[in-house]
C-alpha cells in the first residue's frame, strides 16, 4: 500500500486530487481517475455524508449501492477504513477512505495505478490512520489546492469566455464567409448579366452608329434644304402680293408700252432686293437735289419721286430713266408699277436660284446615297464619296475652314457606302475639331498604284501630342474632350479592321495626316 | 418734311435668297422713311457696321439674325453685340437651332423672339408688331 500511495503531501497544490471540508457536517468528495479526470461527485457524496454521520465506519454496501456500473463489486476489498475496488470498465484500481474528523467527514477516492501516479494529497498509510495532524495538513493543502482550483476555474472561465468569444467570432467569420459566398454568387450572376447586356449594348452601339450617320445626314439635308425652301416659300408669298397689287391697282392704268418698259427695267436692275436704307438715303438725296435743281420740282414732290426712283434702282447717274419717269403723265404710279415689276422679277430669280439649289442638294444626296442602304460591298466612286460627306457635313463647317480636294474622279473602291461615309465623316470632323477656331486648311488627296489606293486627309492644325497619337483610335481617348473626338475615330478603326484597310497617322508642327491604304 | 429716321432694324442671313425674300417682307411691313433697314450677309460686317449706325444717333429697334452662319452662329453674334449694347433686342430665325438652347435664351431674355424657318409673312409680322411702334409700320401691313 505504501508504495502505491507514494504521493507527497508537500506537492499537494494539485487540485485534481483535492478535498475540501466545506462545513462541520459536510464534506467534499472527488472521484478522480488516473488521468486526473473527475469521474463523479453527486449522490455518492450524500450517501457518505449520511453514513458518516451515523458512525465512524462506513458500510461499503450502502456506499456503493447504485454504483454497480462504476465499481467492480466482486473484486473490492477493504482494509481498515479504506475501500479498494476496480473500475468496472477499465479495470483501474481505486481506493476510497473514509474518516471522521472534528470539522466534518471526508471521503476520499484516489486511483491507484502504479508507483509513479502522483498521489499528491495524502500519504495513505493504514498504520497512520487516523492521524489528525495529517488530516489537518491535508486540509491545509486542500485549501492551497482549492486556491489553485479557483484560479484554474477562473482561468477556465476566462478561457471559456475567450473560447465563447472565439466561437462567436468564428460564427461571425462563418457568417461572413457565407455572406461572401452568397455575394460572390450574386456577383457572378451580375457579371453574367452585365456581360450579356454588354453584348447587346455593343450590338446597339453598332445600330446607333448607323443612326448617328443617318442623323448627321438628315441634319445636313435639313439645313441645306431649309434655307432655299424658306426663300421659295416667302418668295412666292411676296410674288403673290405684288402680282395681286399689280393686277388690282396698277396694270389697268398703263399702256402696253409702259408695262413693257417696267418689265424691261426690272430685268436690268440688280436681282438683289435688299438695299441699305442709309445708302438709299444718300442716293435719294442726290436724286432729289437733281430733281429740284435741274428739273425745277418742288422739294416735297422731288423727295417723293426721288424715294420712288431709288427704290426701283434709279440713281442720279441714270438720267435716261429719270427723264423717262418724269415724262410719264403719272410718274409716281409708274414708279409703283416698276417697283412691283422689280419685286416680281427679283422673287422669280430668288425662287429659281433657291429651287436650283434644292435640286442640287437632292442630286448630291442621290449620288451620295447611291447604295446607302447597301449591306454588300459595291464600287464606290472616291471623289463622289468625299464630296457627299462634305455636302452633308457642310452645316458643321466654319467659313474659316478651307477644303482642297485633290482626288481624281475615276478612282473607285470596293466598299459598303455607309462605311465609307462614316470613315471620311469622322476623319473630317476630327480635322475640323483639331483646326479649331483659328481656321485652316484640310487637304484631301488620293492616288492609285497597281496594288492599292492611298487616301490622305491632311490638316494644318496643331500637333497631336505623341501620348495621344498612340491611342487616338481608342474610344473616349481625346486630347480635347470634344463630342466626337475619339469616339468617332473608334468607329473608323472598327470599319478599317473589318475591311482590312490600313491607316497611318502622323503629326508634326506643320500638319497632321491620316493616310488610308485600301486594296484595289 | 424730310424726316431723318431715328431708328433702325438690322437683318442678317448668310443666304442671299433668304435675305432677298426677307427684305421684301420687311419693306412691306416697315415704313422705310421712318426706319432704317440694313441687311447683312456676313455677321462680321454687321458687327463692325452696327456701332456706326448707333453713332449716328439711330436707335436699333431690333436685330433679326439667322442661327447658322459662316464663322459664327447667331447666338455668338448676339452675345458679342449684347456685350457692348445690352439693350438691343433680338429675333432669331432658324431651321435648326437647338430647341433647348433657344428655350434657355428666351428664358434669360438674351433672345426676345424665335421664328423657325421656313416662316410666313404673318409669323414675322406678329413678332414685329410686338417690337415696332405702330407709327413706324406701313399702314398696309
Amino acid at each position: 500500500m505504501n508504495q502505491t500511495e507514494s504521493g507527497n503531501a508537500s506537492q499537494g497544490s494539485d487540485y485534481q486530487n483535492s478535498i475540501r471540508i466545506l462545513s462541520e457536517s459536510s464534506c467534499l468528495f472527488l472521484l478522480v481517475s488516473e488521468d486526473g479526470e473527475i469521474k463523479d461527485v453527486g449522490s455518492l457524496w450524500s450517501k457518505v455524508t449520511q453514513q458518516a454521520q451515523l458512525s465512524n465506519s462506513f458500510d461499503e454496501e450502502f456506499l456503493l449501492s447504485g454504483y454497480e456500473d462504476f465499481v467492480d463489486l466482486k473484486n473490492r476489498y477493504t482494509k481498515g477504513n479504506v475501500l479498494f475496488f476496480n473500475h468496472r470498465q477499465t479495470g483501474l484500481k481505486f481506493k476510497a477512505s473514509f474518516f471522521k474528523i472534528d470539522l466534518g467527514h471526508v471521503f476520499i477516492v484516489n486511483p491507484i495505478v502504479n508507483a509513479d501516479f502522483p498521489l499528491k494529497l495524502f500519504r495513505m498509510d493504514l498504520n497512520d490512520f487516523p492521524d489528525h495532524s495529517y488530516i489537518a495538513e491535508s486540509i491545509f493543502l486542500s485549501e492551497i489546492s482549492m486556491k489553485g482550483l479557483n484560479e484554474a476555474q477562473e482561468l477556465n472561465i476566462k478561457l471559456n469566455k475567450k473560447n465563447f468569444e472565439l466561437k462567436g467570432s468564428l460564427a461571425k467569420v462563418e457568417r461572413l464567409k457565407l455572406e461572401l459566398e452568397e455575394f460572390n454568387l450574386n456577383l457572378e450572376k451580375i457579371v453574367d448579366e452585365k456581360t450579356k447586356e454588354n453584348i447587346s449594348l455593343q450590338a446597339n452601339i453598332n445600330e446607333i452608329e448607323k443612326f448617328v450617320a443617318i442623323g448627321e445626314m438628315t441634319m445636313g439635308i435639313a439645313h441645306d434644304l431649309n434655307s432655299p425652301l424658306s426663300a421659295i416659300i416667302i418668295g412666292i408669298q411676296n410674288l403673290n402680293s405684288s402680282i395681286e397689287f399689280l393686277m388690282e391697282n396698277l396694270v389697268f392704268q398703263f399702256s402696253k408700252e409702259d408695262i413693257g418698259f417696267a418689265l424691261q427695267h426690272s430685268k436690268n436692275v440688280s436681282s438683289r432686293s435688299f438695299h441699305s436704307t442709309l445708302q438709299m438715303m444718300k442716293e435719294r438725296g442726290e436724286v432729289q437735289q437733281l430733281l429740284e435743281v435741274e428739273k425745277g420740282r418742288a422739294s416735297n414732290e422731288a423727295f417723293e419721286l426721288a424715294d420712288g426712283m431709288v427704290k426701283v434702282g434709279i440713281t442720279a447717274e441714270d438720267r435716261m430713266n429719270i427723264d423717262k419717269v418724269l415724262s410719264h403723265p403719272a410718274p409716281k404710279i409708274l414708279l409703283d408699277l416698276m417697283f412691283h415689276a422689280n419685286i416680281v422679277h427679283q422673287m422669280l430669280t430668288t425662287i429659281s436660284v433657291a429651287s436650283n439649289r434644292s435640286a442640287e442638294v437632292v442630286s448630291d444626296l442621290r449620288r451620295f446615297t447611291k447604295g446607302a442602304f447597301e449591306r454588300e460591298k459595291i464600287a464606290v466612286n472616291l471623289l463622289d464619296s468625299v464630296n457627299g460627306v462634305l455636302r452633308v457635313l457642310s452645316s458643321n463647317f466654319r467659313s474659316n475652314i478651307n477644303f482642297e480636294i485633290q482626288v481624281p474622279n475615276d478612282i473607285e473602291i470596293q466598299a459598303i457606302p455607309r462605311e465609307v461615309f462614316q470613315v471620311w465623316a469622322n476623319v473630317i470632323k476630327n480635322a475640323i475639331e483639331a483646326i479649331g477656331e483659328k481656321g485652316g486648311t484640310i487637304t484631301i488627296r488620293a492616288e492609285r498604284s497597281d496594288r492599292d489606293i492611298k487616301v490622305e486627309f491632311e490638316n494644318d492644325g496643331p500637333k497631336i501630342p505623341e501620348e495621344f497619337l498612340n491611342t487616338i483610335f481608342e474610344r473616349f481617348k481625346s486630347s480635347k474632350g470634344g463630342d466626337n473626338f475619339g469616339y468617332g475615330l473608334n468607329i473608323v478603326k472598327k470599319i478599317i479592321e473589318s475591311n482590312h484597310w490600313k491607316v497611318d497617322v502622323r503629326s508634326d508642327e506643320k500638319s497632321t495626316a491620316f493616310t488610308f491604304i485600301i486594296q484595289s | 418734311m424730310i424726316s431723318v429716321p431715328d431708328s433702325a432694324i438690322i437683318c442678317i442671313d448668310d443666304d442671299e435668297a433668304v435675305l432677298n425674300a426677307l427684305s421684301v417682307q420687311m419693306q412691306q411691313m416697315i415704313n422705310t422713311q421712318k426706319v432704317v433697314l440694313e441687311f447683312f450677309l456676313d455677321p462680321h460686317v454687321a458687327l463692325s457696321s452696327i456701332p456706326k449706325i448707333i453713332e449716328m444717333k439711330i436707335k436699333i429697334i431690333f436685330v433679326l439674325t439667322d442661327y447658322q452662319m459662316p464663322g459664327m452662329t447667331g447666338v455668338q453674334f448676339m452675345k458679342q453685340l449684347k456685350a457692348d449694347y445690352p439693350e438691343i433686342r433680338f429675333i432669331m430665325l432658324s431651321g435648326q437651332a437647338d430647341d433647348s438652347l433657344v428655350e434657355e435664351l428666351l428664358k434669360d431674355h438674351t433672345l426676345d423672339y424665335f421664328i423657325s424657318k421656313p416662316w410666313t409673312f404673318s409669323d414675322l409680322l406678329e413678332k414685329i408688331k410686338l417690337l415696332v411702334p405702330v407709327d413706324k409700320l406701313n399702314k398696309t401691313a
